[in-house]
């Protein structure tokens, strides 16, 4: 049964298999080498793109970056640096200012234009291996960059070696510096190697219009450390410096300044090309102590001064080399020129990675596995920012400086920037703007005026005293000063020349605190004694307040439903307008949703005031231009918020037990003169407060709520609210601002704020860049959340403020002001997927063209997702709702690309739920238009313990009476069983399930085949087994006799785990059917067999044929498998290889192979695009597509 | 249930508290040893198709130890073998120097961490990568040489996943150069390997030096993990023997390694089934034991104290 050994593989055919791109890994390494260009690398692939700075300015620009791709290492190898060619440091004007970063002079680049540039070349190296890539920068003439072949010795040498692109060392190269010299066609290349060893090569270039090769390559020097053991980073400075550290915590620093010396001689050089030489065995300089952990990077700065360094141990630690003679013959270690530590930077909350100096402003920067960067002071060690550009929970690694500019690398695939000068904090003082360094962030706490009425009698007191006297100290309760409201006014009011907050108390008062200066002043106050006179309304009835931050209108609202309007600043200090409340209850919260828009949430109502449009604010006060709407959503729950669609027709109100309610303001008015909702959506937000309602279109709602999540959902014909879908947003405990952040090509980008627990967080919610952040100290504290003026461009969070409330002791209250001031200028580039591992992935069809497809990834990180993909490259990715723990499988199924596509996701805790995608009516498909359908959850009465998991889910379509669309769906667990479900796509319920079969092992991998009147059910088990089931359903599937003792049929394919099946029809009759099955084990093996299947009466006879294994197919677990055709599989699994496999009756030989560069490979999805071509994605720590050409073998 | 984390429910973790061991990792050892009969207990063939006779161990070393549920296992084993009743499947040849019972501990363990002292186990602290640390055990040795050497060794994983897999790599390679300087001749060597992208080359380097080399996935180690473990029979001794720690060829051609399953544990599971740890077994939180051996100084302990000054601070 089993055949003989692997076939020989021969050379792989050109062009069967070509990598086409790598998505959502681990950014292995970032470089910004100029502001405007910037580049990292996702596997072997490096991604050029120019900056938002290019077009633009920070993450407001409109145009979209120009990006580009290049595959450096053909066969795979995960990139981890890029340098380009240091000036020669003795070539250097002597009196010029010190290199922008790391000795690579950035401001001389800028002026070099045109065809120079363009010919900019950089070293690219990862794992062993090294390539010399022109052309980086690119430039409209030369766009596309290319690697350059390199011939190893000399030409005529017996021993040359043919040129090749990619260049191999004898170890792992941590560090690379390419050192230009006096020759400009020669560069010195000094690699440093794991094992704390240099090579020093001489790269001769070729010159101009010699095409057979690039460059010559030599090696002059082999270089070794004293410590002999295995590093874990190292970092190459100038003039020899050496820095490595080891896992015994410590950093061992060496220089050897003779490491740049050319060499160039050629008679120095033996047969092979190498000078022929003793290894020299450099002594060490210093060993840095003080490390609790793993060192994972050492970086000195331009002139090796200072060495920064990051650990296990969580910690950033500066060290100094004393001042000293400037080249200390290596050798001196000695007391006078040993390095000793600066400072020791703690707060990153993880693994710290990577550091980098930011010379221009004396600034350290490092990153972490806690998913931000920050910034430290060089002399003091004080933090100065957090930088979070990457959504949280995610890891950063890399990092890269260029002038004001940072760049860092996310593990989702995304890459970040951020100005540096813009994320500095401080904290507030007076004038802190003269200050050299631009601060453009700052903290600062402000106690409110004392304006309590001293009084004996209690609240009856109508004492108005300005500036009331401090409460003296006597044995008596306190009276404390109650804030009725915060608002901001911005400096573009009439009335100041500068922002302020303007304060309502209890006791009538109206303060404001002038953002400028820092100072308070006492205002009119709001609150006089006409209002209880006309109006009966105390000061102490106040409950809440709003401000229009442009006109300084400002609206108080009472316990008994009353509004009182005035004008802050008021010239003539009278005026007030009073909206009595009627029989509505008191005013919970005030909003103005224009200047003359202003709604009030009464306990169970709302009112909405509309001034006509063409009135100014001095009209405002005139209550008979006033029109009103009272809206009931009679919930039974408190209004929150509300919001009107463009067209000014319908309303939507969202309450505290997660309703939204629609309201049709053309409908008709109830006798008592309300209106009463269109119709209801019960539990958009679970039972949780819904916080913010906005329009994205004309028929669609954004909601934010306290469960966390972002939800949609859609208005339908005849005023009916349909949720689309429903998503937590990282770590939110609570959302309560969306606004949009810009409108590119039609589609808006969100951002939106809320609480992560006690801080206050506003993000872009396109991959997750944080836009401002501050501690509130608790939720129950008042806070109020300003945007800011917007821009010019529209864009919003110009400068954002965030007030946060607090009690003193003595009964007063302090305001702290959280402060951004000026545009935040950073960016994020490229499409994140996913955060860890994913399990799963499924491609599926979007448009009638094969050109545009998607892809369901579901993942350890809890969620699933939909990415959208156009000629082979990822274009946008959507998160569908989350999950309570890791999702292991998914799956998709089509009937027919015009009705969508039917979707599960399935994971830990038996969670399993459906979803429908369909491409609205737009060819070629955009993301925007894509409508996804949440179908329900399925549900399955026994779940044994909380590790009991859904390993695989398979389903297939299955037409049922009528026009109605239904699927059958498998899924397989933990505890071995096996439960089908039949899911419709118009339904939206909880489906349950039926327990088919129970396997004794765990359950790993499923497919379903639909054979006539016959599903076919593959089983594959922990122990290496499949097992086939038939199911019958002729028009129906007959759920009583669903159930199975034994399977139809069991083989045992591999020794441990069937981790993958794949069937594939070959011959299908009316009543009998020939398949292939491949299958790939835990074992390292794959196996692949013919299947007969025979119809006997109602039953399927299956009869198994020429089963063939081969044993040793990888060198480790075989992950994913798939058929590409009648003849060929590919297998793909931990050894990151995909192979082709050609089946034919009596062998399975090996066709061909390729690397795989993403790691911890979990699966291999499968597309058709033409007859003899598909993409195959391969999914793990990322999604890598390769195109299979059929034509091509 | 939820105070339980998912490690914690792990059928493995709970056998290995109850048994006593430091980590549910023993039981990969165990199921190692079931298929193998790496400390020659059994003198006899142990499975099928393995005809290699293993030598009877009274010495053996543990690289990469920490906590030490490895070196548990080995102590008992060693113990059960050298100082019980004696006769439980000795063979003559073999029985020549047992009542000569050696004065030193029979055991080293090394480990970058610290460890908790294990009776007849001498801990060493070092990175086995480092050429002084090699030289500590070999000088422990003075000449004698053990019959079995395990590595357990994993980097802390970064995330960037070629270089936990080099790193990895360099552990076994230096694990494996050490060996050379440890192992007598016929002896084993087992180690962890995690099953990536260049796991050829390692196979190819231990060819060289054993006659005999598998690879063994316990059902212990999650379905989901890379790892698994090399075990090479048969040292072939000189001219391997004592190689230099850090002069490695490059790599040779990669070949292919048999790969065996290995799931008995049929002493330890009461009903005598397969033990899956990819399957969730009952359990009763009131059962649950509290770690034996909680890690002594992890790494970021200042740092978790800096957080919870800065936390008081603010309140
Ligand atoms: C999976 S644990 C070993 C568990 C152990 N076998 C047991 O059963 O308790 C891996 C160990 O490798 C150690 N290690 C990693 N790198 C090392 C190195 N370079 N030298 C020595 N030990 C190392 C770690 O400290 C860690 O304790």
């Amino acid at each position: 049964m089993e055949s003989s050994p692997t076939e020989a593989e021969g050379p792989t055919p050109r062009g069967v298999l070509r990598k086409t791109g790598v998505y959502g890994t681990p950014v292995s390494c970032v470089s910004f080498p100029h502001p405007d260009v910037l580049l990292y690398s996702l596997g072997a692939f490096l991604e050029r793109t120019s900056t938002y700075r290019a077009s633009g300015d920070g993450l407001t620009a409109t145009p979209t970056p120009i990006s580009s791709r290049h595959l450096v290492f053909p066969n795979g190898n995960t990139i981890h640096g890029i340098r380009y060619p240091h000036s020669d440091p003795n070539r250097l004007p002597t009196n010029s200012p010190p290199p922008a970063n790391d000795g690579f002079d950035a401001t001389v680049e800028v002026t070099v234009t045109g065809p120079e540039k363009a010919k900019k070349y950089a070293l690219v190296f990862g794992s062993r291996h090294l390539a010399l890539v022109q052309n980086v920068w690119g430039s409209p003439d030369h766009p596309v960059m290319e690697t350059l072949s390199i011939r190893v010795g000399n030409v005529g040498s017996a021993h040359a070696i043919p040129p090749s692109t990619v260049w191999t060392l004898s170890d792992w190269i941590w560090d690379c510096r390419l050192q230009s010299t006096s020759d400009p066609r020669t560069d010195t290349v000094v690699v440093g190697l794991a094992h704390n060893n240099v090579e020093v090569w001489t790269l001769r270039r070729s010159p101009e219009g010699d095409t057979s090769v690039g460059g010559i390559l030599s090696r002059t020097a082999q270089l070794r450390g004293v410590t002999r053991c295995i590093t874990y980073c190292m970092d190459l400075g100038r003039d020899g410096y050496v820095a490595t550290g080891t896992v015994r915590n410590e950093i061992v620093v060496w220089n050897q300044p003779t490491i740049h010396a050319q060499n160039t001689a050629t008679d120095k050089f033996g047969a092979d090309g190498h000078v022929s030489g003793e290894i020299v065995v450099v002594p060490e300089q210093a060993r840095l102590r003080g490390h609790q952990g793993v060192i994972h990077g050492v970086k000195f700065n331009s002139d090796c001064r200072y060495l920064a360094s990051t650990s296990d141990d969580r910690s950033v630690r500066l060290w100094k080399r004393p001042a000293g003679p400037e080249h200390a013959e290596s050798g001196s270690l000695n007391g006078t020129n040993s390095w000793s530590l600066v400072w020791t930077g703690w707060g990153h909350t993880a693994r710290t990675w990577k550091v980098a100096f930011v010379e221009a402003h004396n600034l350290v920067i490092s990153t972490a596995e806690d998913g931000t960067a920050r910034v430290w002071n060089l002399w003091s060690g004080d933090c100065r920012a957090v930088l979070r550009g990457h959504g949280a929970s995610q890891n950063v690694w890399g990092i890269d400086v260029c002038g004001d500019w940072a760049v860092t690398g996310g593990n989702d695939g995304r890459v970040a920037t951020y100005h540096i000068p813009s994320s500095l904090v401080a904290m507030w003082k007076h004038n802190e703007k003269g200050t050299e360094e631009c601060v453009q962030s700052w903290q600062g706490t402000f106690p409110i005026p004392d304006d309590r009425i001293l009084s004996t009698t209690g609240k009856t007191s109508l004492a108005q005293e300005k500036g009331a006297q401090i409460v003296k100290k006597k044995k008596k309760k306190i009276v404390h000063q109650i804030l009725v409201g915060m608002g901001l006014v911005e400096s573009s009011s009439t009335y100041m020349e500068s922002p302020r907050i303007v304060v309502s108390t209890r006791a009538g008062s109206l303060l404001s605190l002038n953002l400028s200066t820092g100072s308070w002043i006492t205002q009119e106050p709001w609150w006089n004694s006409s209002l209880l006179e006309c109006n009966n309304i105390d000061a102490m009835d106040a409950c809440c307040m709003a401000i229009h931050p442009s006109t300084g209108l400002i609206a108080i609202g009472t316990h008994r439903g009353d509004v009182v309007v005035l004008l802050d600043w008021d010239v003539d200090q009278r005026r007030r307008i009073v909206w009595a409340g009627n029989e509505l209850k008191s005013v919970q919260k005030l909003e103005w949703k224009t200047s003359n828009t202003l709604v009030a949430f009464h306990v169970d109502a709302l009112r909405w005031w509309q001034l006509p449009d063409s009135c100014d604010t001095e009209q405002f006060m005139d209550e008979s231009l006033m029109t009103c709407k009272v809206l009931v959503p009679g919930t039974k729950a408190l209004v929150l918020c509300c919001a009107l669609n463009q067209k000014g027709k319908l309303a939507v109100v969202g309450d505290t037990r997660g309703n939204i309610a629609l309201f049709d303001l053309n409908g008709s008015v109830g006798v008592d003169g309300s209106m009463a909702p269109r119709c209801v959506l019960p539990r958009a937000h679970r039972k949780e407060h819904v916080n913010v309602l906005l329009w994205i279109s004309e028929t669609k709602v954004l909601s934010g709520g306290n469960d966390g999540c972002l939800h949609e959902c859609e208005v339908l014909d005849l005023c009916r609210l349909r949720s689309l879908y429903s998503f937590a947003v990282a770590a939110y405990t609570g959302i309560d601002r969306i606004w949009t952040m810009s409108r590119v090509c039609g589609s808006s980008r969100f951002a939106i704020a809320g609480y992560r627990g006690n801080e206050y967080v506003a993000i872009d919610t396109k991959g997750g860049y944080e836009l401002f952040r501050a501690d509130t100290g608790g939720r129950q504290r008042a806070a109020l959340f300003s945007l800011g003026v917007p821009d010019r461009d529209g864009s919003r969070c110009a400068n954002p403020i965030l007030t946060v409330a607090t009690s003193r002791k003595d009964g007063c209250n302090d305001v702290t002001i959280n402060m951004r001031n000026g545009r935040w200028r950073g960016g994020s580039y490229g499409v994140g997927l996913h955060n860890e591992t994913i399990f799963d992935a499924a491609f599926f069809p979007i448009g009638t063209t094969t050109s545009v497809f998607g892809l369901l990834t579901g993942s350890e990180d809890c969620t699933a997702r939909i990415s959208l993909w156009e000629r082979g490259s990822l274009v946008s990715s959507i998160k569908l709702p989350c999950q309570e723990s890791g999702v292991r499988a998914v799956c998709s199924s089509t009937f027919d690309v015009r009705h969508g596509t039917f979707l599960a996701v399935a994971g830990s805790q038996m969670a399993l739920q459906f979803y429908h995608v369909r491409n609205e009516a737009s060819e070629p498909p955009k993301p925007q238009n894509l409508t996804i359908t949440s179908l329900g959850r399925g549900w399955q009465r026994e779940k044994a313990s909380m590790d009991h998991r859904i390993n695989t889910v398979t389903s297939v379509p299955l037409h049922a009476a009528g026009d109605e669309r239904r699927h059958l769906v498998l899924t397989g667990d933990s505890n071995g069983d096996c439960v089908l479900y039949h899911v419709g796509e118009a339904l939206q319920t909880i489906h349950s399930g039926v327990l088919f079969f129970r396997e004794a092992r765990p359950v790993l991998s499923s497919k379903m085949c639909v054979l006539g009147s016959h599903v076919l059910v593959l089983v594959g088990t922990t122990e290496g087994t499949i097992s086939f089931h038939s199911v019958l359903y002729g028009t129906n599937i007959d759920w009583s006799t669903v159930q199975r003792q034994n399977p139809d049929e069991v083989v045992q394919c591999h020794t441990m785990g069937t981790n993958t099946i794949d069937v594939c029809i070959m011959e299908s009759a009316e009543s009998e059917h020939t398949i292939l099955v491949c299958s790939g084990g835990d074992d390292q093996s794959v196996a692949c067999f013919k299947l007969h299947a025979k119809l006997c009466g109602s039953d399927l006879n299956l009869s198994i044929q020429k089963m063939q294994i081969v044993r040793e197919a990888s060198r480790s677990a075989v992950k994913g498998i798939a058929w590409l055709d009648q003849s060929h599989f590919a297998s793909t699994g931990y050894d990151q290889k995909i192979c082709v496999w050609k089946y034919t009756l009596g062998s399975i030989a090996k066709k061909c192979s390729l690397h795989v560069d993403i790691g911890d490979v979990n699966c291999l999805a499968h597309f058709q695009l033409q007859s003899t071509e598909c993409t195959l994605g391969i999914a793990g720590a990322g999604i890598e597509l390769i195109t299979f050409n059929l034509c091509a073998l | 249930m939820g105070r339980l984390s998912r490690d914690k429910r792990d059928v493995f973790y709970r056998l290995a508290k109850e048994k006593g061991y430091r980590a549910r990792s023993a039981f990969k050892l165990l199921q190692v040893d079931a298929e193998f009969d790496i400390f020659g207990a059994r003198g006899a063939p142990a499975s099928l198709g393995n005809t290699i006779e293993p030598l009877r161990v009274q010495r053996a070393v543990d690289l990469c130890a920490a906590p030490g549920s490895w070196s548990q296992v080995l102590s008992d084993k060693l113990y059960e073998l050298n100082h019980a009743t004696g006769d439980a499947g000795a063979n003559s040849d073999q029985a020549l120097d047992i009542d000569e019972q050696p004065e030193e501990p029979s055991i080293v363990a090394v480990d970058l961490q610290p460890m908790a002292p294990i009776d007849g186990v001498l801990c060493l602290q070092g990175d086995i990568t480092a050429q002084s640390t090699a030289q500590d055990i070999i000088k422990h040795f003075q000449g004698n040489r053990a019959e079995l050497v395990v590595c357990d060794g994993a980097p802390d994983v970064t995330g960037l996943h070629d270089v936990d897999e080099y790193l990895q790599g360099q552990l076994l390679l230096s694990a494996m150069m050490i060996t050379t300087h440890v192992l007598c001749e016929r002896g084993t060597f087992v180690a962890k390997i995690f099953r990536g992208r260049n796991v050829g080359f390692l196979y190819a380097q231990l060819r060289l030096l054993f006659e005999r080399v598998s690879i063994a996935k316990p059902t212990s180690s999650r379905n989901s993990s890379m790892e698994s473990f090399v075990v090479c029979q048969r040292f072939k001794g000189a001219p391997y023997l004592n190689l230099p720690h850090d002069e490695l060829s490059d790599p040779l051609d990669s070949i292919d390694i048999p790969f065996l399953a290995c799931g008995d544990l049929s002493d330890w599971s009461p009903s005598g089934e397969i033990l899956d740890a990819d399957k969730s077994y009952p359990i009763d939180e009131s059962q649950y034991i509290a770690p034996i051996a909680p890690p002594i100084q992890p790494p970021y302990q200042t740092s978790m104290e800096k957080q919870a000054e800065d936390r008081r601070k603010k309140v």
